[in-house]
């Protein structure tokens, strides 16, 4: 037994009468995880090993710094100690998740999980808060360096303090990823590849801590306001990715005939909302700056590129969800983008492009300056190259969507589709002229270009006719998605009539309510 | 009271149809016996019940409600026992069990139900031994002590037997038979067909996911009985040959071969026809000293039901 399994050991002795009703009430999955790292070769290897590390390089700072004293020797013995724990929470933690999910595939325990009570969610939780106790144990091993640290001269224990903090938010954030990708194949080869790129990711996130803490003392930006704007924002951001990650791994364990959609696209939403908002307070905050369209730009890619999803799954509600439809017919037709199928995916990301459009709109005419009404023109053009994007290429085979091989045709055909309509008039130029021109209306920047510089307004006229006709297109089967929805309504409200067990209780809510989107 | 209905279940994987219209039923306190070939069916079928999969076509239900629509529900009242065991790494049988235990949100009775559960499988001696150290018949102890611990009403075993040694089979198969008896449905899968007659009350055989036979063992064999010539064990004191040439001349027998010491023929007749046969043997001075009707076990169904043709 090693010693931090006799401590543990020694405290659930002692404390038991105090512990045993929040033991009653903790995740399943945190109390084997907690006691699989701490019995395993992983954790304790690691876990030593740093604190290894770190006492040598605390020691031979400390015997440096006794020859030749410095103003500032508890920021860098600070950083030294944190150059450590960075590695292990930043690097180790969130691949001990990445892991622990790939085990429940190779050890044959995903299907006693899926079995058990547990639902999608809290397995995925209770692997993201065994990420975090795992770090905790981390931190409270460094935290005598840490106040070593600051019982040294020159330590700004602000300073401290915001990168501590940080590096909580990034670690569950990376926990969160590990989760994701590890949850996302089977087999064992891509495995292995998604294992290579989550080693790459970890390591190049930690490198950045160490670069952004280092970059924090030496510049003493801490108390500048812009810059604790900024990494609230970026918190925020980073939070979003996080949440998704989560969301997406929490899917990847749902039976497949549940609502696997539904928490996705409620997420996103959430995730579009709290972009505008954040948009609009810094617009509000720096009127007239390059803020507003930075930002509702990367929140309508982000958006159309998490649509590709969405619009692509398979028409039809299985059968589990087709329970789940609203009795209400305006309920139901309310919560109807938030449901599953590719036509709802269509209403879904006209309903999200929505508060991102009208806000570009609305701001620059509140806020002085006021910009001129180009910038909405150019916000439609965008929307309108986005739109024909998506829409064109997951319409094209959305009757073969139930099958997986058409599905993901139809998501890798949308890039492509990007791709082709920028490349093919430029190929054709070249073939057919004398040099590569990218004048044509495949370009989105020539496009815009154009239309700013009062050339022509064809070229953006042209891309709106081209998004309308595939917004039509779309059109019969977001039809056949709404009838399907009155269906599901009339066959609940009949099954309900004829008192069959056809209702969903509570009990057997598949860990998602779909109906009601949330 | 049926506890387990399939009904025209299909499940296919590209062009291969691994199950093809199957349906069932299992009732309360009632073993059945799920045979097939490798490559058969009986594993998809089983993870389809199991909600870890999902049919093209069909549905089953468990307690009157389709697992397809109710997941949840099916899954508090169903256990399964996969063939292949999940072992987590640094984890000992008691920590096992408890991890089960708080996964089906067990939660004052956790201890009590674990103890017991342990005593029925009697793993007492096991609980600080890691389960990746376990034997491969104690494993499947364990995996039916987790299977048990939500108390389920129907039993899903997929091969509990496969690579157990005879003690531990015989031991399994007193399990399973004591659990039958607290009226649980048990839908049983085994290569071990002697042991499923002894213990199955039904049988399923499943062939290129085809159901080829269905109902309880004694019925089948008896159908098989009256359909079948009777096998018929004969020894004398005249040697095989002998008797050989002499049965080949006797109405009723259609065939003959050798088989320790003695003969086995094929008879079409009833008991009455059979013991004049004998009356007819021992006038013409065959000395018989031993004549067995050779009773249809489960093998024999399975042999005559299904052509070994595997998919």
């Amino acid at each position: 037994m090693n010693p931090i399994t006799a401590s543990m050991g020694w405290f659930a002795r002692v404390g038991a009468p105090l512990w045993r009703p929040i033991d009653e009430r903790l995740n399943p999955i945190l109390v084997k995880e907690v006691r699989q790292a701490l019995r395993g070769k992983y954790f304790s290897i690691v876990f030593w090993l740093m604190l290894t590390i770190a006492t040598v390089i605390g020691a031979l700072f400390l015997v440096s710094e006794g020859m030749r004293p410095s103003v500032d020797g508890g920021v860098k013995f600070f950083l030294a100690m944190y150059g450590c724990l960075s590695v292990a929470v930043h690097v180790f933690v969130p691949f001990s998740v990445f892991l622990s999910v790939g085990s429940e595939w190779e050890e044959n325990t995903y299907d006693l999980l899926v079995l058990s009570d547990l639902r999608p969610r809290h397995i995925v939780w209770g692997k993201l808060l065994s990420a975090v106790v795992q770090m905790l144990l981390f931190y409270t091993a460094f935290g005598p360096f840490l106040v070593f640290a600051f019982l040294l001269r020159g330590l700004d224990l602000t300073g401290a303090a915001w990168i501590l903090g940080l590096t909580v938010i990034t670690s569950t954030g990376l926990s969160c990823l590990a989760l994701c990708l590890s949850s996302l194949v089977r087999h064992r080869f891509a495995r292995m590849i998604l294992m290579a790129l989550q080693a790459v990711i970890l390591v190049f996130a930690c490198g950045l801590s160490i670069t952004f803490s280092f970059a924090l003392f030496e510049e003493r930006f801490i108390h500048i306001p812009e810059f604790r704007l900024a990494a609230a924002f970026f918190a925020t951001a980073f939070l979003m990715v996080a949440a998704f990650a989560f969301a997406i791994a929490a899917t990847r364990f749902t039976h497949p005939e549940e609502n696997r959609s539904s928490s996705v696209r409620v997420l996103t939403s959430v995730v579009v909302l709290a972009g505008v908002a954040w948009t609009s307070y810094l617009y509000s905050w720096r009127p007239g700056s390059e803020i507003l369209w930075s930002l509702s730009i990367t929140l309508m890619i982000g958006l159309t590129v998490i649509s590709i999803i969405f619009c692509t799954e398979p028409e039809s509600l299985g059968r589990r969800v087709r329970l789940q439809v609203p009795k209400s017919p305006l309920t139901a037709l309310l919560v109807a983008p938030y449901l599953p199928g590719g036509s709802r995916g269509v209403l879904f990301y006209w309903l999200n492009m929505l508060p991102i459009v009208a806000q570009l709109a609305i701001l620059p005419r509140l806020i002085p300056p006021r910009r001129p009404m180009d910038d909405l023109a150019i916000a439609f053009g965008l929307l309108a190259y986005l739109a024909a994007y998506l829409l064109f290429p997951t319409v094209l085979f959305a009757r073969r969507h139930d099958q997986a091989r058409w599905r993901n045709i139809a998501r890798i055909l949308v890039p492509i589709f990007a791709a082709m309509s920028f490349v093919v008039p430029t190929v054709v130029f070249f073939l057919f002229g004398s040099r590569v021109r990218a004048d044509h209306i495949g370009n989105p920047v020539w496009t815009i270009e154009e239309w700013m510089r009062k050339d022509s307004m064809l070229p953006l006229m042209s891309v709106a006719v081209i998004a309308l006709i595939a917004c039509t297109l779309n059109l019969p089967r977001i039809g056949r998605g709404f009838l399907e929805l009155g269906r599901c309504r009339s066959e609940r409200v009949k099954r309900e009539a004829a008192g069959a067990p056809g209702a969903v209780s509570s009990a057997d809510d598949g860990g998602s309510s779909a109906a009601t989107g949330a | 009271m049926t506890a387990l209905r399939v009904e025209h279940l299909t499940r296919s994987f590209g062009a291969f149809r691994a199950v093809d219209d199957v349906s069932f039923a299992v009732a309360r306190g009632e073993i059945c016996g799920f045979i097939g070939p490798n490559g058969a069916g009986k594993t998809t079928t089983m993870r389809i019940v199991s909600t870890l999969d999902l049919p093209d076509g069909g549905d089953v239900w468990i307690d009157g409600r389709s697992v397809l629509e109710a997941p949840r529900f099916a899954r508090h009242r169903l256990g399964f026992m996969p063939d292949a065991f999940g072992a987590y790494t640094y984890t000992t049988v008691a920590d096992y069990l408890d991890f089960f235990a708080r996964a089906y949100r067990i939660g004052r009775e956790r201890q009590a139900t674990i103890d017991r559960l342990v005593e029925f499988t009697s793993l007492d001696d096991m609980l600080d031994k890691p389960t990746t150290a376990l034997s491969k018949g104690m494993k499947q102890r364990l995996c039916l002590a987790k299977t048990l611990l939500s108390d389920p009403e129907v039993l899903i075993l997929d091969e509990p037997a496969a690579g157990l040694d005879p003690r531990a089979r015989i031991e399994l198969r007193e399990l399973v038979k004591a659990l039958a008896q607290m009226n649980k449905a048990i839908l049983i899968s085994s290569h071990i067909l002697a042991e499923l007659g002894e213990m199955c009350d039904s049988v399923v055989i499943i062939e290129e996911g085809r159901v080829r036979a269905h109902g309880r063992v004694d019925s089948i064999t008896e159908t098989m009985r009256a359909a079948d010539a009777t096998k018929v064990f004969l020894r004398a004191l005249v040697g095989p040959e002998v008797l050989e040439k002499a049965l080949l001349e006797e109405p009723g027998v259609t065939t003959v071969h050798a088989d320790r010491n003695g003969v086995v023929i094929a008879f079409e007749g009833d008991d009455a026809q059979l013991s004049r046969l004998v009356e007819s043997l021992v006038r013409r001075e065959m000395r018989l000293i031993e004549v067995t009707p050779e009773g249809i076990d489960l093998e024999d169904v399975f042999l005559s039901m299904t052509e070994g043709r595997v998919q």
